[in-house]
């Protein structure tokens, strides 16, 4: 509750006009009756004549229409990461904990703008889904879906984007350890149908700055990667994983979807303002 | 200190150099972490990660090491004694019926100094230990009940007392005052004489010195009793030794008063009409006599045994009254045949009619059996005294609830040492 009391007056637009019917806050590429004068165009043949200026026809005795900005709303889906990687650290499962927090948070921003608000789980096969809906105990329905989940074992992001509908606004929420490649690749063709895509990226701070302890470092999704870790390689490791970060976020905005790295430990409430404000473009500073 | 049990501290020592060959190895192959990231972990060899020790490692593996020596020690039951000074002396007294004079008893015990402590044990079949003196001679005054004494009881109670002196005092010498009749020897007596490694002290009471009279025994005037047969036979046949009276019914004041002079009285009720006979054996001393017998219930299952059935239960008693003794028999024959007359019944009527304490048990023992007492024997195995036991119980305790303390503590300095190990990744 905290969470949406902070986050309460927050809106979230569209990067760019929608192209839904049903009214709502988002700018629309579709022209027509609103209230809210754009401009006036001479009228042409085949242009309904409701929409002429009569006022104006009077005085200058030309016809123009009138032209309005429409507005609507736009779906909101959310897919979140639940591979094993999440599940970290393994105590506290902070990554995890980090993610619903963001989605509910994002969640609950679309839904207060009115706009339907979806959920894919990318988790063992069948994947959670919540129907993309903006009646009241949609964010209950996701809170609880979210509970229901553990992270473990691999999951693919990419098909769950795969099966995204054109003009809608797909959140990624993840670590990104997983077939970052091919999610992006599938994020691209989102974005070429219209879509607006936000990638989030969950990073533990254990991972950002590792303690110099020797360790056996293993990965939870893939057996066969067990490194030797100790005061040496911590260095290389910091600089490696890095370079990882900038190369996948450089490659996400290159491809035209925002990209916010989120740390754990830092406020949630602080997160879904940076990724609201990485959307309208606002500078992104990443948090350590 | 010393130990009750110390191959346990080799174990311990064996069990301590394994937990610090598996520290050894431990870190040699550094610990499994989850990491997500661990893909960008240079992949090289595991070896190279596993030279770092952290100061942890080695409290925990001291705390290991505590434990387990701690439990070793506790399971070796070690004891610790205090430096001894000074001398103590035990002196074991015999107190059965068979000392004639009390009084030459005590003159003999005069002559022995005293050292720092003195510990008396009065013994018969039984030992009492005294610290004072004056109690040890009132025990010795009172009623004796025991015709004769038991070495062994009062060797053991002695011996014991002195091992529990060894640890206070730099010297414990032995004293045993004792008739060393035949009677008070058995098996184990040279066993338990064993235990003692030093040389003890023997003083000899002189054996109560019975009247010699002539062979007599008193029996009812009834002419159809096959016992008063029998016994007349015995008697003249000079199986019979010393004076005896024969009571078939109830004893009298003047019988007790008969049998304190000396005397052997003999309590033989009669079986009534009905009673049921059988073919049994009554074995006493050496030989058995096997006939019709008619079992008597015992009233009473005090004093020595000197006859028995075949199945080992008692059918004759005898118990000490002042110099005399009384004797209960069990069992009675059919009034009908002769089997009183045979010479196996002749023998038995010879022992539960003959002197007091018996024949075999009469006469002091062989120069040699008390002199084996008396010297130094090799010294064999010592078996720790009580107090031994209860001192080593409680310093093991002490040490075992150590090792448990400290076993918690390991656990929790383990657990704290795992968590950091999982969060370890943020610091």
């Amino acid at each position: 509750m905290i969470l949406y009391d902070s986050l309460r007056g927050l809106s979230w637009p569209a990067r760019r006009r929608t192209v839904g019917s049903l009214p709502g806050a988002h700018r629309s590429r579709l022209r027509g009756t609103a209230p809210e004068l754009s401009e006036y165009r001479l009228y042409r043949q085949g242009d309904d004549p409701r929409q002429l200026d009569w006022k104006l026809l009077a005085r200058s005795d030309r016809a123009y229409i009138r032209l309005a900005e429409d507005r609507s709303l736009l779906a909101t889906w959310f897919v979140v990461d639940a591979s094993a990687s999440m599940a970290f650290p393994e105590d506290t499962k902070a990554k995890w904990k980090l993610a619903v927090d963001i989605t509910l948070g994002l969640a609950s921003v679309a839904l207060a703008a009115g706009d339907p608000v979806g959920l894919l789980v990318a988790h063992r096969a069948p994947p959670a889904r919540t129907p993309a809906r903006a009646r009241r105990g949609t964010l209950s329905a996701m809170a609880s879906a979210l509970q229901a989940v553990e992270p473990a074992d691999g999951a693919a992001l990419a098909p769950l984007l795969s099966d995204a509908r054109p003009g809608v606004r797909i959140v990624v929420i993840s670590d990104f350890l997983g077939d970052e490649e091919q999610t992006r690749t599938a994020a691209s063709a989102l974005l070429a149908v219209n879509c607006d895509v936000h990638a989030v990226h969950i990073v533990a701070r254990e991972e950002l700055d590792p303690s110099a302890q020797a360790i056996r470092a293993m990965d939870p999704e893939d057996n066969s990667i067990t490194r030797a870790f100790d005061e040496a390689m911590r260095p290389r490791y910091i600089a490696n994983f890095a370079e990882w970060r900038r190369r996948v976020a450089t490659a996400w905005r290159h491809v035209g979807a925002t990209w916010t790295v989120v740390t754990t430990g830092e406020d949630p409430a602080l997160a879904v303002r940076r990724v609201i404000g990485a959307s309208s473009g606002e500078p992104q500073v990443e948090l350590r | 200190m010393t130990f009750l049990a110390p191959a346990w501290l080799g174990l311990a020592a064996a069990a301590a150099l394994a937990v610090v060959a598996i520290h050894l190895i431990a870190w040699r192959l550094p610990r499994a972490v989850i990491l997500p990231t661990a893909r960008f972990v240079p992949d090289e060899p595991a070896r190279l990660a596993a030279r770092t020790v952290r100061p942890s490692d080695l409290a925990l593996l001291a705390l290991r090491i505590a434990i387990i020596v701690a439990g070793g020690v506790a399971m070796a039951r070690p004891t610790v004694h205090s430096s001894p000074r000074g001398a103590a002396l035990v002196i074991a007294l015999e107190s059965s019926a068979a000392i004639g004079d009390a009084a030459l008893l005590r003159d003999s015990m005069r002559a022995i100094p005293r050292r720092d402590r003195t510990t008396f044990v009065v013994f018969d079949t039984a030992a009492r230990v005294f610290d004072a003196e004056d109690a040890a001679w009132n025990d010795i005054a009172g009623p004796r009940t025991a015709s004769s004494a038991s070495l062994t009881v009062g060797l053991l109670a002695a011996i014991r007392e002195a091992r529990r002196l060894t640890r206070d005092y730099e010297s414990v010498d032995v004293v045993l005052a004792s008739t060393f009749s035949r009677a008070s020897f058995d098996q184990a007596t040279g066993a338990v004489r064993g235990t003692w490694p030093d040389s003890i002290r023997v003083v000899r009471i002189p054996l109560l010195t019975r009247a010699s009279g002539p062979t007599h025994i008193e029996l009812p005037a009834t002419s159809d009793d096959p016992i008063v047969a029998g016994l007349r036979l015995a008697e003249a046949n000079a199986l019979l030794h010393g004076t005896s009276r024969l009571v078939r019914t109830v004893a009298t004041a003047s019988d007790s008063a008969w049998t304190r002079d000396g005397h052997s009285l003999i309590l033989w009720p009669t079986a009534g009409d009905n009673a049921a006979e059988r073919v049994d054996g009554i074995h006493a001393r050496g030989f058995t006599a096997i006939g019709h017998f008619i079992r008597l219930p015992f009233v009473s299952d005090s004093g020595r045994v000197i006859a028995r059935w075949l199945d080992g239960a008692a059918t004759a008693r005898e118990t000490t009254l002042g110099a005399g003794c009384i004797r209960t028999i069990g069992f009675d024959v059919p009034d009908i045949g002769d089997f009183v007359l045979t010479p196996s019944f002749q023998r038995l009527l010879s022992v539960l009619a003959g002197p007091c304490a018996g024949d075999g048990a009469v006469g002091v023992a062989s120069d040699s059996a008390i002199a084996a007492i008396a010297i130094p024997t090799e010294r064999t195995t010592v078996v720790p005294a009580p107090d031994e036991y209860r001192s080593a119980n409680r310093l093991a305790a002490i040490l075992m609830t150590l090792a448990v303390l400290l076993a918690v503590a390991e656990l929790w300095f383990r657990r704290r040492g795992t968590l950091p190990a999982r969060a370890e990744l943020s610091t």
